[in-house]
C-alpha cells in the first residue's frame, strides 16, 4: 500500500512547499494548499477504503488509522477555506496551509513506514516523522499567535510534543522494561492518557478548528497505533496498566469537562474520555488474551477500534461545528452564546445530534461501539474464574455507566446552551454572521462514517475484525464463534434502532396531524406566569451542571469559590495539574534557580563552560577505553 | 431476535399499552385512602389524555424543532424499551444478547431530549429542572449499571433481559445466597424506580410550580398533544419499571399475575408516597448513593458466589 | 425456614446501609430497635430450638428491641440535642465505605460463612458510627450496633455460653447504655451541647490559652 500512496503524499508535500513559497499572495497560496490537501486526502481516503474491502494482509490494519486522517484532512481543508479565509486577522494563510499539508504528510507517512527491511532504520524514520508532525502541528496551534493565551497554550503543546519525542527516542534505543515504560509515556502523551492529558484542554481551544479536529480525531489515535506496533503489549502487567489507565481516563476526562465553559475545552476533555474508552477496550483485549478469555479479548479489541472510528468522525464534526460557531460569532464561550440554531440551523442540528451520539445514546453509532465494549466486560464478568478480572469488569461496567451519564450532562448542556433558547449575550448574537454552506458540507462529510456505522454496524464489525485478527492470542475457532456472536448482537440492534426511528417518525407525524386541527399558537415562554422573562434569567451551560460540580467540588478544586455562590469564570482546575504537574514544575524551578547562577552574562564564561562540558563528555566516552 | 410467534408477550404488550394510565389512578387512590379522602377517579389520566389530545398547542417563541420532537422521542424510546421486556415464559420478540444496555440507554435518550427541550424554552424553571435531572441521573445510572452486572451474573453468560429472567428463576430455586442478593438488588431497584419515575422521596409530581420539582419543571411549557404524549410516556415508563421489578422477583408468573404485580408495585409506590415526605434536594444524591451501595453489596455477594 | 433466615439476613444487611445513610438520631434509634429484634429472631432461627434459647431470645427481643431504644430516646429528649447527626464523613462516603466493607467481608468469609461476614459488617458499621459522627449519643448507638455485630457472630457460630452468661452480657450492655445516656445528658448540661469533638477543649488552662493564641 505504501507504494500506491507515496505519490499522493509527495504531491501533498509539494503543495506544502508551494503554498509556503507563495505565502506573499494569500489567495494563490490558499488555493494551492486547499487543493493539494483536499484532493490528495480524498484520493488516499478512497484507496484506504478500497484496501479495507479488497485486501487482507497486515497492511490493512493501518487503514483503520489512515481513514480518520484522510477524512478529517479532506473536510478540514474544506472547512479551512472560510475559517482561515484569505484575509485572516493574524497569521499568514500560506504558512497555515503549508503546515496543514506537512502535518497530514507526516501523519500518513508515520503509518506507511512498514516496508523497510531494517527495523532500526524504520524506527529512526518514525521518530523523524513524529517530530515533523509535532512541530508542524505546533505551527498550526500557534497560528493565531496574537490572540490572548495562545502563547502559553502552544508552549505547553510544544513541550508535550518534545517530551514525547525524547521519551520515544530513549524507548527506541533501549530494551526491556524501561523502554516499555518510556514508550507508554511517550505515546501516552499523544494519546491523552490520564495525567499526561493536560495539553489537550489547553491546546485545543486556541488552535484553529480544523486543526483541533485533526489533532483530536486522528493524531490522538496515532499514539495508540504506536503502542500497538512497536511494543509487545501482550503481557498481564501491560494489560492491567492499560485497563486501569483507560478506566481513570474515561471517568476523570468527562468529569473535568463539566468544569469548562469553552466549547473546545469541553470537547478536548471529551477526547480524553473517549481515548480512555479506546484504551479500556484495548486493555480488555490484552487481558482477555492473557487470561484466555475469548469474549473479553475479541469484543474488547473490536469495541476499541469501532470506537476509534466513531470517535474520529463525531469529534471531528463537533470541532468543525465549534469552528463554525467561532467563525460566525467570534466567541467560544458557551455561557455567552445561545439561540444560534436560528442563525445556523444545519450546524446546530448536526452539533446537537453528534453530541447526543458521542454521549453513547441509541440509535447513534457510538452506542454501538460502547455496547461492544460493555459486552466484553459483561462476558469477562460472567465467564472468568479470576477475582481481579471480575472486579475489573464490574468496575468497568459501573464506570462506563457513570461516564455515559456525565457525558450526557456535559455534551447536552453544551449543545443546549450554544444553539438553543435565547441568546445570552445579545451583542454577540446580533453580530453573528449566518453559516456558510461549505462549512456545513464539510461537517456533514466528516459525519458520513458515523452514518455508515449506524446503518450497517455488523458488516463494519466484520471488516474491522478481519483487519485486527493478528492481535488475538486465542484460537481461531473461538474467535470465529465470538465474531458471529457479535454480529448476532449488532444486527438486531441496528433493526431496533430503525424501529426506534420509525416509531419516532410515526408519533411525530401523528402528533403533527393532531396539532393541525387547531392553529399552532406562538407566545412568550410561560415560565410559571412570570411577566417579564429576560434572557439573563436562563440557565447557562455552567449553571446547568453546577449542582454536579458542587457535589464533586473536592475533586474539581472549587474550594476557593463559596459553594452555591455565583459562578466563577472557569471554576475548578484539573486534578492532574494541581496534584502532579504543578509540584513537578515547582521542584524543577527550584533546581533551575541553582543553575541560574551560571548565567553571568559574560560570553567568555559561556565558552569556558561549553569547553569544560565537551571535555567532560569526551572523557566520559573515551576514558574507559583508554584505561583498558 | 427470535421469530417465534409469542401470544403471551403480545397480549402483555397490548395490556400495558392500554392499562398503563391506570397506574397513576391507583397511586392516587392509595394516597387518597391514606389521607382519608375519596380521591380522583381511577381513570383520571385517561380523561386528561383525551382532553389534551383534543386541544391545540402553544409554542414559545424561543423554541426550535427539538422542542416539538422531544415528547415523541421520549414515547418512542419508552415503547422500544418496553418491547425488550419478556413476559411469562415468552422471551421478547426483540430480545438479543446485550439488550439490557439498550434498555437503560433508551431511557437516557429520553432524558437527553427532555433536558434539551427544557433548555430550549429559555425558562429559568425548566433549566432548574434539567440541572437536577442531570445531577441525579448520574447516581441512578451507576445504581442501574451495578444492578445489571448483578443480573448478568445471574444470566451466566447470557445477557438479554429474557434469558436473564429465566436464569434468575433457576438460580433462586437452587441457591439461598442468590435469593438474598436478588432481594437486595430488588430493594436498590425500587429506590431507583422511585427516582426515575419522579415519585415522592425524590420528586413530587403534585407540586406544580414549586421549587421542589424536577420532571414537572422540565415540561412546564408543553401543552395540548405534546403534553398528552408526555403524560402517557411517563405512565408507560412506570409500567416498564414495575414489570421489570416483578419479573426480577417472580420470573415465572403467568401474564395476568404480572399485571397484578405491576398494579401492586404502583400501590407500593402510593404507600411510600403516603408515609414519607419528599427529601430535601441535597439529600437526594445520598439517597441514590444508598441504592448504589446496596447494589454494590448485592454484586459482591454474587461475585463470591460465582467464583 | 431457610427463606425466613435469608430475608432476616438481607434486612440485617440493609440496616447497616440505613445506619450509614441515616441523618436523624431517632432514625438511628429506631434502626437499633429493629436490628435488635431481628437479631434475636435470627438467633432463634439458627439454633435448634429449646426452651432456654427461646427464653433468651425473648429477653433479648424485649431488651434490645424496646428497653434500650426507649432509654436512648429518653436520653436524647432530656439532653435536648438537635435531632440531626452532624456527620464528620458525608453520607455518600459513609455508604460507599459500608459497601466496600461488605464486599471485603464477603471476600474474606466466602460463601460458607455468611453470618460471620454479616457480623463483621455490623461491627464495622458500629465503629464507623462511633468514629465519624459527632454526637455523644451516636457513640452509644455505635456501641450498641457493635455489640449487635458480636451477637450475630455468636448466634451464627451457634456459640452458647449458657443462660447466665448471656444474660450477664445483656445486663452489661443495658447498664452501659444507661450510664452513657446519663453521661450524654451530663455533658449536655455542663457544656450546652453534646458534640464530643469539642471535648478536646477540656485541656489545661495554659495549653488552651496557648492554643487560642495560635
Amino acid at each position: 500500500m505504501t507504494t500506491v500512496l507515496l505519490p499522493f503524499i509527495c504531491v501533498m508535500l509539494c503543495g506544502a512547499i508551494l503554498s509556503a513559497l507563495f505565502a506573499f499572495n494569500s489567495k494563490l497560496s490558499s488555493a494551492i494548499g486547499v487543493i493539494s490537501s483536499a484532493a490528495n486526502s480524498l484520493c488516499i481516503l478512497a484507496i484506504a477504503v478500497a484496501a479495507l474491502f479488497f485486501r487482507d494482509d497486515a497492511d490493512v490494519f493501518k487503514t483503520i488509522f489512515l481513514i480518520p486522517i484522510a477524512l478529517i484532512g479532506f473536510s478540514g481543508a474544506l472547512h479551512s477555506i472560510h475559517y482561515i479565509g484569505t484575509k485572516p486577522k493574524h497569521g499568514v494563510p500560506g504558512f497555515y496551509y503549508a503546515a496543514f499539508n506537512l502535518t497530514l504528510c507526516a501523519m500518513m507517512s508515520c503509518l506507511l513506514l512498514d516496508g523497510m527491511r531494517d527495523k532500526e532504520l524504520e524506527k529512526l524514520f518514525f521518530l523523524l516523522l513524529w517530530e515533523i508532525m509535532g512541530l508542524a502541528s505546533f505551527v498550526l496551534v500557534y497560528f493565531d499567535f496574537r490572540s490572548r493565551g495562545v502563547d502559553r497554550a502552544s508552549w505547553i503543546y510544544l513541550l508535550s510534543c518534545e517530551a514525547g519525542g525524547l521519551l520515544l527516542m530513549y524507548s527506541f534505543t533501549h530494551k526491556g522494561v524501561s523502554a516499555l515504560v518510556c514508550g507508554l509515556l511517550g505515546f501516552g502523551l499523544k494519546a491523552g492518557f490520564p495525567i499526561l492529558h493536560v495539553w489537550l484542554p489547553k491546546a485545543h481551544p486556541v488552535a484553529p478548528a480544523p486543526v483541533s479536529a485533526l489533532m483530536s480525531g486522528a493524531m490522538v489515535n496515532l499514539g495508540i497505533y504506536g503502542l500497538l506496533t512497536f511494543y509487545d503489549l501482550k503481557t498481564a502487567p501491560v494489560g492491567w496498566t492499560l485497563a486501569i489507565l483507560g478506566l481513570a481516563g474515561t471517568l476523570t476526562g468527562i468529569m473535568f469537562s463539566l468544569t469548562k465553559r469553552n466549547i473546545k475545552a469541553i470537547l478536548a476533555y471529551s477526547t480524553v474520555e473517549n481515548c480512555g474508552i479506546i484504551t479500556l477496550g484495548i486493555g480488555c483485549g490484552i487481558l482477555g488474551g492473557v487470561y484466555r478469555h475469548a469474549g473479553l479479548e475479541t469484543f474488547g479489541y473490536l469495541g476499541a477500534f469501532m470506537h476509534l472510528i466513531n470517535h474520529a468522525s463525531l469529534k471531528g464534526a463537533l470541532f468543525l461545528c465549534a469552528g463554525s460557531v467561532y467563525h460566525s460569532t467570534g466567541s467560544l464561550d458557551a455561557d455567552k452564546l445561545g439561540g444560534l440554531i436560528r442563525k445556523m440551523p444545519s450546524t446546530g442540528k448536526m452539533f446537537t445530534l453528534s453530541a447526543l451520539a458521542l454521549s453513547g445514546l441509541p440509535p447513534f453509532n457510538a452506542f454501538l461501539s460502547e455496547l461492544v465494549i460493555y459486552v466484553a466486560l459483561f462476558a469477562g464478568l460472567t465467564g472468568t474464574n479470576s477475582l481481579p478480572v471480575a472486579i475489573f469488569c464490574s468496575a468497568g461496567i459501573i464506570v462506563l455507566g457513570a461516564t455515559g451519564a456525565f457525558a450526557l450532562a456535559s455534551l447536552v448542556r453544551t449543545a443546549a446552551s450554544v444553539f438553543f433558547a435565547e441568546p445570552r449575550d445579545q451583542e454577540i448574537f446580533d453580530a453573528a454572521t449566518p453559516e456558510k454552506p461549505l462549512m456545513g458540507r464539510a461537517i456533514f462529510i466528516t459525519l458520513i462514517p458515523s452514518l455508515i456505522v449506524m446503518i450497517c454496524a455488523d458488516s463494519v464489525a466484520r471488516i474491522i475484525f478481519n483487519t485486527i485478527d493478528f492481535l488475538f492470542i486465542c484460537d481461531e475457532d473461538i474467535q470465529t464463534a465470538a465474531i458471529s456472536q457479535i454480529v448476532s448482537i449488532l444486527k438486531p440492534v441496528c433493526m431496533i434502532n430503525c424501529l426506534l426511528v420509525g416509531l419516532f417518525m410515526l408519533f411525530y407525524g401523528v402528533s403533527t396531524i393532531l396539532k393541525r386541527r387547531h392553529r399552532v399558537l406562538r407566545g412568550p415562554t410561560w415560565d410559571c406566569g412570570y411577566v417579564k422573562p429576560t434572557a439573563r434569567m436562563q440557565y447557562t451551560s455552567s449553571a446547568l451542571v453546577q449542582s454536579i460540580t458542587d457535589f464533586f467540588s473536592p475533586i474539581f478544586g472549587i474550594a476557593g469559590r463559596r459553594r452555591g455562590a455565583a459562578l466563577a469564570s472557569e471554576p475548578g482546575s484539573d486534578i492532574a495539574d494541581r496534584m502532579f504537574w504543578n509540584l513537578i514544575f515547582r521542584i524543577t524551578a527550584r533546581w533551575s534557580e541553582k543553575i541560574h547562577r551560571f548565567q553571568t552574562g559574560y560570553l567568555h564564561f559561556y565558552i569556558l563552560v561549553m569547553v569544560v562540558a565537551i571535555i567532560a563528555m569526551l572523557l566520559w566516552a573515551f576514558l574507559p577505553e583508554v584505561l583498558k | 431476535m427470535n421469530n417465534v410467534f409469542c401470544p403471551v408477550w403480545l397480549a402483555n404488550f397490548a395490556a400495558a399499552v392500554i392499562l398503563c394510565p391506570l397506574l397513576f389512578g391507583i397511586i392516587a387512590k392509595v394516597k387518597a385512602f391514606f389521607a382519608g379522602r375519596k380521591g380522583i377517579p381511577l381513570f383520571q389520566l385517561y380523561y386528561d389524555i383525551f382532553k389534551l389530545l383534543r386541544r391545540g398547542v402553544i409554542y414559545s417563541n424561543s423554541v426550535s424543532i427539538f422542542f416539538a420532537a422531544a415528547p415523541c422521542v421520549t414515547l418512542a424510546a419508552t415503547v422500544v424499551a418496553f418491547a425488550l421486556l419478556p413476559c411469562q415464559n415468552n422471551s421478547s420478540y426483540f430480545a438479543f444478547n446485550g439488550d439490557i444496555l439498550l434498555f437503560v440507554y433508551l431511557f437516557a435518550l429520553a432524558r437527553a431530549f427532555t433536558v434539551l427541550a427544557a433548555m430550549d424554552t429559555a425558562s429559568s424553571f425548566e433549566g432548574m429542572g434539567g440541572a437536577r435531572e442531570l445531577h441525579f441521573s448520574i447516581f441512578s445510572e451507576c445504581a442501574l449499571m451495578t444492578l445489571f452486572a448483578v443480573l448478568c451474573i445471574c444470566g451466566s453468560g447470557e445477557f438479554s433481559l429474557s434469558a436473564i429472567f429465566f436464569a434468575v428463576d433457576d438460580l433462586a430455586r437452587n441457591s439461598g445466597l442468590a435469593t438474598m442478593a436478588l432481594l437486595l438488588a430488588a430493594v436498590g431497584f425500587f429506590i431507583v424506580m422511585l427516582a426515575e419515575n419522579c415519585r415522592v422521596p425524590v420528586d413530587d409530581p403534585e407540586t406544580h410550580l414549586e421549587l421542589t420539582m424536577i420532571h414537572e419543571a422540565m415540561i412546564l411549557d408543553y401543552s395540548g398533544v405534546d403534553m398528552a404524549i408526555i403524560h402517557y410516556a411517563s405512565a408507560l415508563k412506570l409500567w416498564v419499571f414495575g414489570q421489570f421489578m416483578v419479573m426480577m422477583l417472580f420470573p415465572q408468573l403467568p401474564a395476568h399475575w404480572v399485571w397484578a404485580g405491576v398494579f401492586a408495585s404502583a400501590a407500593a409506590v402510593g404507600v411510600v408516597e403516603s408515609v414519607t415526605a419528599r427529601f430535601r434536594l441535597l439529600k437526594v444524591p445520598h439517597y441514590l448513593m444508598g441504592a448504589f451501595a446496596i447494589e454494590l453489596a448485592a454484586l459482591a455477594l454474587f461475585i463470591w458466589e460465582n467464583l | 425456614m431457610d427463606t425466613l433466615v435469608e430475608i432476616v439476613f438481607v434486612v440485617l444487611l440493609g440496616i447497616n446501609f440505613a445506619f450509614a445513610g441515616a441523618s436523624r438520631i431517632f432514625h438511628c434509634i429506631r434502626l437499633t430497635a429493629i436490628q435488635g429484634m431481628l437479631l434475636s429472631v435470627l438467633g432463634y432461627l439458627l439454633s435448634h430450638g429449646g426452651v432456654e434459647i427461646a427464653m433468651l431470645s425473648t429477653v433479648n427481643f424485649i431488651v434490645k428491641g424496646f428497653v434500650l431504644p426507649l432509654l436512648l430516646k429518653k436520653a436524647v429528649l432530656r439532653s435536648g440535642a438537635r435531632r440531626e447527626l452532624e456527620p464528620l464523613a458525608g453520607y455518600s462516603i459513609s455508604l460507599i465505605c459500608v459497601a466496600v466493607v461488605t464486599a471485603v467481608a464477603f471476600a474474606v468469609c466466602r460463601r460458607s460463612a455468611m453470618i460471620p461476614a454479616l457480623s463483621i459488617i455490623t461491627m464495622f458499621t458500629g465503629l464507623f458510627l462511633i468514629i465519624f459522627r459527632k454526637k455523644a449519643i451516636t457513640q452509644v448507638i455505635g456501641f450498641l450496633v457493635f455489640e449487635n455485630g458480636i451477637a450475630i457472630f455468636a448466634s451464627g457460630m451457634a456459640v452458647h455460653y449458657g443462660l447466665v452468661i448471656e444474660l450477664g452480657i445483656l445486663l452489661d450492655v443495658f447498664v452501659l447504655v444507661f450510664i452513657m445516656g446519663i453521661a450524654a445528658f451530663q455533658i449536655n448540661r455542663e457544656f450546652e451541647h453534646i458534640d464530643i469533638d469539642r471535648l478536646h477543649q477540656l485541656v489545661e488552662p495554659e495549653s488552651q490559652s496557648e492554643g487560642q493564641s495560635k
